[in-house]
């Protein structure tokens, strides 16, 4: 019953997540396009680069939010709306119905995460690429020779950034996503213990998912904002090595240790919700 | 028994709705759940279907409590549309095949074809009434041990009551229960077996419909006018 669940979720969303996700790579190729022509790389041209890369950072966050609110609805639609005379009628128990909303739906999550740092990884990397082209700039030549000709010198902007950061650049990134696939997680899981919490009140049942929306994802916030807080506490009495690079290097676990942790409370909530006695 | 609800009770804010129902419904019957408006007729159907919970009490069907053994064992119709209006009528159908062990799909083709309703049509673009006919259809489609239809023939022209009453006949098991709540008593009257007045929460009457007919040399629908005109309803 699990499977044929999880099979009938995907196919209700995959359309509407499928659009969503091609939009993001639609994004990225005209953003491939317009750093090949020559925009950035006039004085006279720069407001129309700043309106793009504007344009550019809302369509991304148009994106993430589009789909985020897209899973809740479904959700909300689904098993608590009048699609829910069906749902919970079916021979399955609650938790299996909040289990597949959960995979499919963080499936469609992370995809779209990765999309979003895939593109602005690789427009970044093109910007870089297209400036350096323009200017010659000494520091950034060795990305011209990416392909292998002079790993010496690549060698040394890699050393270069994990000076400042902490990290190699494609380690950085490897961390940015670790903690954008914890994260996501913690993300859908507020919008469905939201909803699950709105529920318990007798009126005004989407209001209230929308005031325990805002309650939740301000305590994410405030709990991953003091523990990314606390490596920097640490960092003031280190001596000899550089604050931003210490700061930066165990700022990025502690931000991941406290998703992971909201994701496993989140969990919890909404499984124990769930199995709460029905009322539609 | 198919189902068996004991000292059942529920209310709504405070408010009650059922006070202590202790119903039982053997098998092979078609039961009449008759009542005014806010009598407790679709809290009771919600309650044995799973989509409620009582306060206090309990429901068998078939003597298991309310959970997925006592679901696949109930068809159950609402008195509202519920499918996803972008699904088509055949994906509806390949739905409740993939959940409903009992449901035969050939048996739904049929009855579409006889009502000359297109399965390739999407949910969204029929017409109230023919939405619920696909409704009944998917319900009545299922080999159950107990149909809940919750005002079936409510939404439908006088025309097509005649066909879902006779669907609805013709495509249950001798050794399966039906029970009907509607306020269209007159057309469905003479199918019922049985029938369950219910008044503010409480059973007023459950008896044979024959017996009642002998006992008050009336019609159902004539009765219920009586009973409820009388309290004040």
């Amino acid at each position: 019953m699990f499977r044929k669940l999880m099979k009938h979720e995907w196919h209700d969303t995959y359309k509407a997540m499928l659009t969503v996700n091609l939009s993001l790579i639609l994004l990225t190729l005209i953003g491939c396009c317009i750093l090949n022509t020559s925009v950035f790389e006039h004085r006279e041209t720069s407001p129309v680069a700043v309106l793009i890369v504007f344009f550019y950072i809302m369509s991304l966050a148009t994106c993430g939010i589009v789909a985020t609110c897209y899973l809740c609805v479904r959700f909300y639609r689904n098993l608590f709306g009048k699609e829910g005379y069906l749902m919970h009628a079916l021979p399955v128990k609650p938790a299996q119905l909040l289990h597949s909303k959960l995979i499919v739906g963080y499936a469609w999550s992370m995809l779209n995460s990765l999309l979003c740092i895939a593109s602005v990884a690789l427009l970044a990397f093109l910007a870089l690429f297209q400036y350096a082209k323009a200017n010659g700039v000494d520091g950034i030549s060795p990305l011209l020779q990416w392909g292998g000709m002079d790993n010496a010198r690549i060698i040394d902007l890699e050393s270069a950034f994990e000076d400042i950061f902490g990290y190699k650049p494609l380690g950085f990134l490897l961390q940015f996503c670790i903690l954008q696939v914890f994260s996501d997680l913690a993300s859908l899981l507020t919008g469905y213990v939201s909803i699950l919490l709105g529920q318990l009140v007798e009126k005004y049942k989407v209001m209230s998912a929308i005031g325990f929306y805002i309650a939740l994802y301000l305590a994410n916030q405030t709990i991953c904002s003091i523990m990314i807080t606390l490596p920097s506490l640490t960092a003031l009495s280190k001596e000899g090595e550089s604050f931003l690079k210490f700061y930066c290097k165990t700022m990025m676990h502690y931000a991941i240790v406290s998703q992971v942790l909201a994701g496993a409370a989140l969990y919890l909530a909404a499984l124990l919700l769930m199995r709460r006695k029905q009322n539609l | 028994m198919i189902l068996e609800c004991k000292s059942l009770a529920k209310a709504y804010s405070g408010s009650p709705a059922l006070l202590g129902i202790d119903l039982q419904i053997g098998s092979g019957h078609i039961v009449g759940l008759l009542g005014p408006n806010g009598s407790g007729k679709t809290t009771l159907i919600k309650l044995a279907a799973g989509l409620l919970s009582p306060d206090s009490g309990t429901i068998l069907v078939q003597g298991n409590p309310v959970g997925p053994a006592s679901k696949s064992l109930v068809s159950y119709l609402p008195d509202h549309a519920y499918l996803d209006g972008h699904r088509k009528v055949r994906e509806a159908i390949g739905f409740f095949h993939d959940f409903y062990t009992d449901f035969e799909p050939d048996r739904a083709y049929g009855m579409l074809e006889k009502l000359s309703i297109d399965p390739n049509q999407k949910l969204k673009a029929l017409s109230k009434g023919t939405k619920e006919k696909v409704q009944l259809i998917l319900a009545m489609s299922r080999r159950a041990k107990l149909y809940l239809l919750d005002e079936p023939i409510a939404g439908v022209d006088p025309a097509a009551r005649d066909y879902i009453l006779q669907t609805i006949l013709s495509n249950y098991d001798e050794s399966a229960s039906i029970l009907i709540s509607t306020h269209l008593i007159s057309d469905i009257e003479n199918i019922l077996d049985e029938v369950v007045f219910l008044q503010n929460g409480k059973i007023h009457t459950h008896a044979s419909v024959d017996l009642l007919r002998q006992e008050s040399h009336k019609s159902i629908d004539a009765l219920f006018r009586e009973v409820f005109q009388c309290s004040g309803n």
